[in-house]
């Protein structure tokens, strides 16, 4: 459970250790909200939340809570969200590590990207990964490109995202040291220059 | 109010969770009791770390 004053949108929550007790004041929706929202996060380690993992909210926002399935130590699930902030837009997304989860709330379009770089970023570090993109529906810097450097160390990963960065002249890049991944969010043109200059630097390796 | 929020803060086991208080005007208070979350401080983003007295009395004037 992470955040939930921010992600349910209330100011009035109040725990008490002693009972493990939370407190809040809210409407119907709040409450509602609220009770969905502990349900997933109250059970037992190594239980997946209960379906449905998806919250609709009045008007455009939606929460979802994302169960990872491969372990991370808590800074490389901070290295991830912060990776997904970025990226996505999002606003609204917390970490709960007791449980290995994400909580997130945000519009559908940037869930949908959400969802889609949590997939790129939670699998194992063994697993052969390719380069992918997603496409947003509108805005210019529409394209988001993930690239994996084989066996990178820490340095190298740098060494990439600053040639990348320069070259393709990107804002938003951000790495993930566990997978050697770069994330790129850019013009067609700019993911496509970033992806030229990953694919030269693995050959030259 | 206060009179609910005593009794059900001071218990020596928790009850059924969660439990409502109708407020009115579409305010409910409702109390969870959480049976596997135990560091409520980190999981609720409460930054505030309040002594146990001060969590008290929050929940009794929310």
């Amino acid at each position: 459970m992470t955040n939930l004053r921010a992600i349910i949108d209330i100011k009035r929550l109040f725990i008490y250790d002693t009972l493990h007790a939370v407190a809040v004041r809210g409407t119907g929706s709040q409450n509602a909200m609220a009770t969905w929202l502990v349900n997933q996060l109250d059970q037992p380690i190594g239980v997946p939340s209960p379906a449905p993992n998806d919250y609709a909210l009045s008007g455009d926002d939606v929460t979802h809570v994302f169960n990872l399935s491969n372990p991370r130590a808590p800074m490389e699930t901070q290295e991830m969200v912060t990776l997904i902030r970025s990226v996505a837009d999002v606003q609204q997304i917390f970490t709960y590590n007791a449980r290995k989860t994400i909580v997130v709330r945000t519009s559908p379009d940037h869930m949908a990207l959400t969802a889609w770089l949590v997939k790129q970023l939670d699998r194992p570090a063994s697993t052969p990964s390719v380069t992918v993109q997603y496409t947003l529906p509108r805005g210019p810097d529409n394209i988001v490109g993930v690239f994996y450097l084989p066996n990178p160390s820490r340095e190298r990963l740098n060494k990439a995202a600053t040639q990348v960065r320069t070259t393709a002249r990107v804002q938003r890049l951000f790495t993930y040291g566990t997978l050697g991944a770069l994330a790129v969010r850019g013009t067609v043109g700019q993911v496509a220059t970033a992806e030229k200059v990953i694919e030269e630097m693995n050959q030259v390796r | 109010m206060a009179a609910w929020y005593v009794k059900q803060l001071d218990r020596a086991t928790p009850p059924p969770s969660p439990q409502d208080y109708p407020v009115g005007n579409d305010d409910t208070v409702r109390m969870f009791f959480l049976a596997h979350v135990f560091n409520i401080a980190a999981a609720s983003g409460n930054r505030d770390e309040p002594t146990r007295h001060h969590r008290y009395q929050a929940a009794v004037h929310l």
